[in-house]
């Protein structure tokens, strides 16, 4: 495990990277942009998809955030290059423990959550950047109770996967 | 400065602070919803009231405004459902996915192409279900300062103390039970 930042630290520095990012431009969020990365897409294989389809037109623009999300990808390899990372891996400790060494059913547990994660986050407006950190740094009513949805049900889903008590 | 060099700069600072924070470590969000490993609650928590508190005081200042969401109650309530236990299924989120590929792990590619899905699924249903996420029972751009009736400052020294106050509480308590 390579040299994780404490809460604290990790804490005050997402802090400031909020206050930071807000203040720059706009208050972070990542969720639209597969929305929009799916758009792009649909134009090159279908353009009578792309056309006729209201969302997929409302989110067709190439923009900041779009930018962002292409960051977060380098900023995970730079950090993780830098922290000397461990390389390629398939399957997760805790899951592996509980479900077993098949990366078919690892790789199928993570595209059904794939799926979830962003047709949920589309459903509620933002995900755990655009509600949770950036909405809920912006007191927002709606984010907050986005994000105690998002932990409850994932505190019952994880008892369902996991089958323990809750402590 | 270009917005969207702006926008990659900001974004790789923002992945730095995943992979740091271990975000992006299926062990640690399981962790978390299993209620054994509360990093990433405690994080966000703390992040998001030093967050409020400054930029609460730079809309004081008129330097930023406040960029309101609006709170459309089946929308962010189902929405919330679905996203957590796809979270807890995944052990990844929209942003940390990223994080997970470019560390090397697998499963999060397809994460991220599940998610694809997901998107192209919801474009095609929108149609039919936008009435019922959207527009009924949406309670408009509401905050705490807003439902409140009071000053978005204060509403947010208020939310930090809260916050400072459950985790210094909570971090007792969990030290003073280990033995």
């Amino acid at each position: 495990m390579q040299n994780r930042w404490s809460w604290i630290k990790g804490g005050i520095i997402l802090g400031i990277f909020i206050i930071l990012a807000t203040w720059s431009y706009r208050p972070v969020g990542v969720s639209s942009s597969y929305s929009t990365a799916v758009s792009l897409i649909s134009v090159l294989i279908s353009e009578d998809l792309f056309g006729s389809n209201p969302y997929l037109l409302k989110y067709s623009e190439w923009g900041w955030q779009e930018m962002l999300v292409i960051g977060i990808f380098f900023g995970g390899l730079i950090s993780c290059r830098v922290s000397g990372g461990h390389g390629i891996s398939t399957i997760p400790d805790s899951w592996g423990k509980r479900f077993g060494a098949s990366s078919a059913l690892r790789f199928l547990h993570a595209f059904l959550g794939g799926f979830l994660i962003i047709f949920g986050a589309r459903m509620a407006g933002g995900c755990t950047s655009g509600h949770i950190i950036s909405g809920g740094s912006l007191l927002i009513v709606g984010s907050l109770v986005f994000g105690l949805m998002v932990y409850i049900s994932g505190i019952i889903m994880a008892k369902i996967l996991y089958n323990e008590g809750i402590r | 400065m270009n917005i969207l060099i702006l926008g990659l700069g900001t974004g790789i600072i923002f992945g730095i602070i995943i992979q740091k924070i271990g975000a992006s470590d299926y062990d640690t969000i399981l962790g978390a919803f299993r209620l054994k490993d509360l990093k990433i609650p405690k994080v966000v928590l703390l992040a998001i009231s030093i967050g409020s508190v400054g930029i609460a005081m730079l809309n004081r200042f008129g330097v930023t405004p406040l960029y309101l969401l609006p709170f459309p109650v089946f929308g962010i309530v189902i929405g919330g459902i679905i996203f957590g236990s796809g979270m807890a299924l995944s052990g990844y989120c929209p942003g940390s996915t990223l994080v997970a590929i470019s560390e090397g792990k697998i499963d999060a590619i397809f994460c991220l192409l599940g998610g694809l899905t997901g998107a192209l699924f919801y474009a095609l249903i929108y149609p039919y279900i936008r009435f019922y996420t959207e527009e009924l029972l949406n309670l408009g751009k509401i905050s705490i300062s807003s439902l409140l009736g009071i000053n978005h400052l204060y509403a947010s020294l208020i939310f930090v103390a809260l916050i400072l106050a459950s985790l210094y509480f909570f971090d007792r308590t969990k030290d003073a039970s280990k033995k």
